[in-house]
């Protein structure tokens, strides 16, 4: 079984916002940079799927600038057999279609595989189409919010989340799966120092986009101005000292004084 | 003239809710840009879904009526709305960001090798272009995305944006049978089986929600939640972790697969606030948040937050209220 797990980098969730700096490119400081936190799920159910088979390869695919070297390494430290990084400096491409064009024509460069795993979503533009643009470029059965799978013969069987419920379906392999952040592979693997610290050292092969033979094509739809909600005035108002009586009685003395009555639906 | 066209979702035989969000969000563009409406239901024993989306302002309905298309296969379904596409020539293909949307209308975008609207909030005319909103970074940003209104373009549109469209009993609708389009190589995908859990309750317009999540613990200690909220005069609410454990029933659940909340107070205890858990009650007025880990990501967004168990700050609200 060959897994190709796609992974990328995005700015991290305790670094500061900047809508003028919205890539890990863009930024100098790599801890400001974090692997996008669904493909943790998404690497985890590539090794257990190799795990429980006891045979087959799992190659980290990352599209992005050097500061992905990180992210890259991450994903060997938790046990990808192989990774690789196509180089995204220079020309910094973000936009899905694109990015979807590229991981396609990567795909295609590795040539043997049977599964190909994203996370649901990124956190920075989290369109969630990487997944159903990449199969369809690739001409491949597709489930998207995947919780479990099962193999049988040539196929993949998988529980799908649903609004409500949960869906069963069955795919020829090769196939694309995005892996939910719930169900079976919802609590993804830690790295240890150890294994952090040998991944630094692997050499990551990196890729070219010229390499790759990818037609460049302006997207039908673009990407315009970045803009910030409104900020919000008032801050969360903590109450963490003192036992369940006090705690609940300032909460409640804070409502009082904000003229709000919790007491108002008995 | 120019003409939308409409992926009309259905589930348990009914248009679900998404979709008449998305038709308001049509019917303001149709009339900015005097469009003609157009729709495709597929299914199994649809023909009464076909007329009643003919009240949410939809001119024309393209029915595809077929037992192989009693479970949702992606493939069938990308397969026939490109055949359909192709015949009818629309300008705008548009359907909700729902789980379905999201996996179907981007494989639809990039068969036409086409970028698209992309989960937007709102999708509206700026001048001779289109100008979509999509949050970034979880709603921490957003972003404007605009594409020409001449060719073809896709978009979902994202839940809780929108109001859903008010049924109009005067309009009719001109229903076309339309035959599936399938080849050999879709039944690569095949349907197994579903399950989808009835709804019953309506939580959503309740002043007072108390909302448990895994943090509760267990079955029997999800009385916790069910208590304070019966004591209180409030309804139960609930993250799709408590209702996957089967703590509590579907009914209940808040998010991205449940409902979208506002109701005037909103307790989440042992909630962690994931993003398809945040936009569903994000919109609350007062949110109040009890949880263990003063690190949640909840509180972000909550205006009071004790930092306790809540099997013990549940019981002393119930004994101060
Ligand atoms: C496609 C898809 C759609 C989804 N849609 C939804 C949706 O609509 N709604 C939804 O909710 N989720 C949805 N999810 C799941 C979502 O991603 C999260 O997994 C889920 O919301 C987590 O639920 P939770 O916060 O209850 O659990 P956890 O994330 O496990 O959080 C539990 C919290 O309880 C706290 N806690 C523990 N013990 C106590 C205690 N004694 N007292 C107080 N606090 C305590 C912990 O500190 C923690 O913050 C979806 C997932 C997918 C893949
Ligand atoms: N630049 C990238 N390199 C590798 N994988 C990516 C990249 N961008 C997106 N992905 C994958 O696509 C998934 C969905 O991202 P998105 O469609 O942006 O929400 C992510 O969880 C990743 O698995």
């Amino acid at each position: 079984m060959n897994i190709l797990v796609f992974v990328k980098a995005t700015i991290d969730r305790n670094a500061p916002l900047d809508p003028d700096e919205i890539f890990p490119g863009d930024r100098d400081d790599k801890s400001d940079v974090m692997t996008n936190n669904y493909d943790k799920n998404a690497i985890e159910a590539a090794l257990r799927i190799v795990e429980e088979k006891g045979e087959g390869k799992v190659t980290a695919v990352c599209l992005g600038s050097d500061m992905a070297d990180k992210v890259v390494k991450e994903a060997i430290a938790m046990g990808c057999h192989e990774a690789i990084r196509i180089e995204n400096s220079k020309t910094e491409i973000t936009h899905f279609y694109s990015v979807a064009k590229i991981l396609a024509a990567a795909a295609k460069k590795v040539g043997e595989y049977d599964l190909l795993l994203f996370g649901m979503q990124s956190y920075d533009y989290g369109t969630a189409t990487m997944a159903p643009m990449v199969s369809e470029f690739l001409d491949l059965p597709l489930a998207c919010w995947v919780e479990k799978v099962a193999f049988n013969n040539e196929k993949v069987t998988v529980d799908k989340v649903i609004e409500g419920g949960i869906r069963k379906i069955e795919l020829q392999l090769p196939a694309v799966l995005s892996i939910a952040s719930s169900g079976d592979f919802e609590e993804p693997r830690y790295t240890s120092v150890r294994r952090i610290m040998k991944a630094s050292k692997t050499v990551v092969p990196v890729w070219e986009i010229v390499d790759l033979g990818v037609e460049e094509q302006k997207p039908s739809v673009e990407f315009d101005d970045i803009e910030e909600p409104p900020a919000r005035t008032e801050k969360c108002v903590i109450f963490d000292d003192g036992d369940a009586n006090e705690l609940v009685g300032e909460l409640l003395g804070a409502l009082k004084e904000k003229g709000l009555n919790l007491g108002a639906f008995k | 003239m120019a003409k939308i066209l409409v992926i009309l979702e259905n589930a348990k035989g009914k248009i679900v809710g998404l979709t008449k969000e998305c038709l308001t969000v049509v019917q303001n563009l149709a009339r900015e840009i005097d469009a003609e409406v157009e729709g495709v239901i597929l299914g199994h024993e649809i023909s009464n879904l076909a007329q009643e989306a003919g009240k949410f302002g939809v001119n024309k309905v393209f029915k595809v009526d077929d037992a192989q298309f009693r479970g949702i296969n992606i493939l069938y379904h990308t397969r026939t709305i490109e055949a359909l596409i192709k015949e009818i020539n629309p300008s705008l293909v548009i359907a909700g960001a729902s789980l379905y949307g999201q996996e179907l209308v981007p494989r639809l975008a990039a068969r036409f090798d086409k970028a698209m609207f992309a989960s937007v909030k709102s999708l509206t005319l700026e001048g001779d272009e289109y100008d979509g909103i999509h949050p970034l970074f979880e709603e921490k940003l957003f972003v404007s995305m605009e594409g020409p209104t001449d060719g073809l373009t896709f978009a979902t549109v994202l839940g809780g944006n929108n109001p859903e469209a008010e049924p109009d009993d005067r309009l009719s609708v001109e229903v076309v049978d339309y035959s599936p389009v399938i080849q050999d190589s879709d039944k690569r995908e095949s349907f197994v089986e579903e399950t989808i859990a009835k709804v019953s309750v309506d939580i959503t317009k309740a002043k007072l929600l108390i909302s448990g999540g895994r943090g509760v613990g267990s079955a029997e200690k999800f009385s916790a939640i069910t208590e304070a909220a019966k004591a209180l005069g409030g309804e139960v609410g609930a993250s799709r972790a408590a209702v996957d454990a089967g703590w509590v029933a579907y009914d209940h659940e808040i998010g991205q697969t449940g409902k979208t909340v506002t109701p005037d107070f909103y307790i989440a205890c042992g909630i962690s606030g994931a993003i398809q858990h945040l936009v569903g009650m994000r919109n609350s007025k007062t949110i109040i948040v009890v949880n263990t880990d003063e690190e949640a990501p909840i509180i972000e967004l909550a205006h009071y937050a004790i930092i306790g168990d809540l099997h013990e700050i549940l019981p002393e609200l119930m004994k101060q209220i």
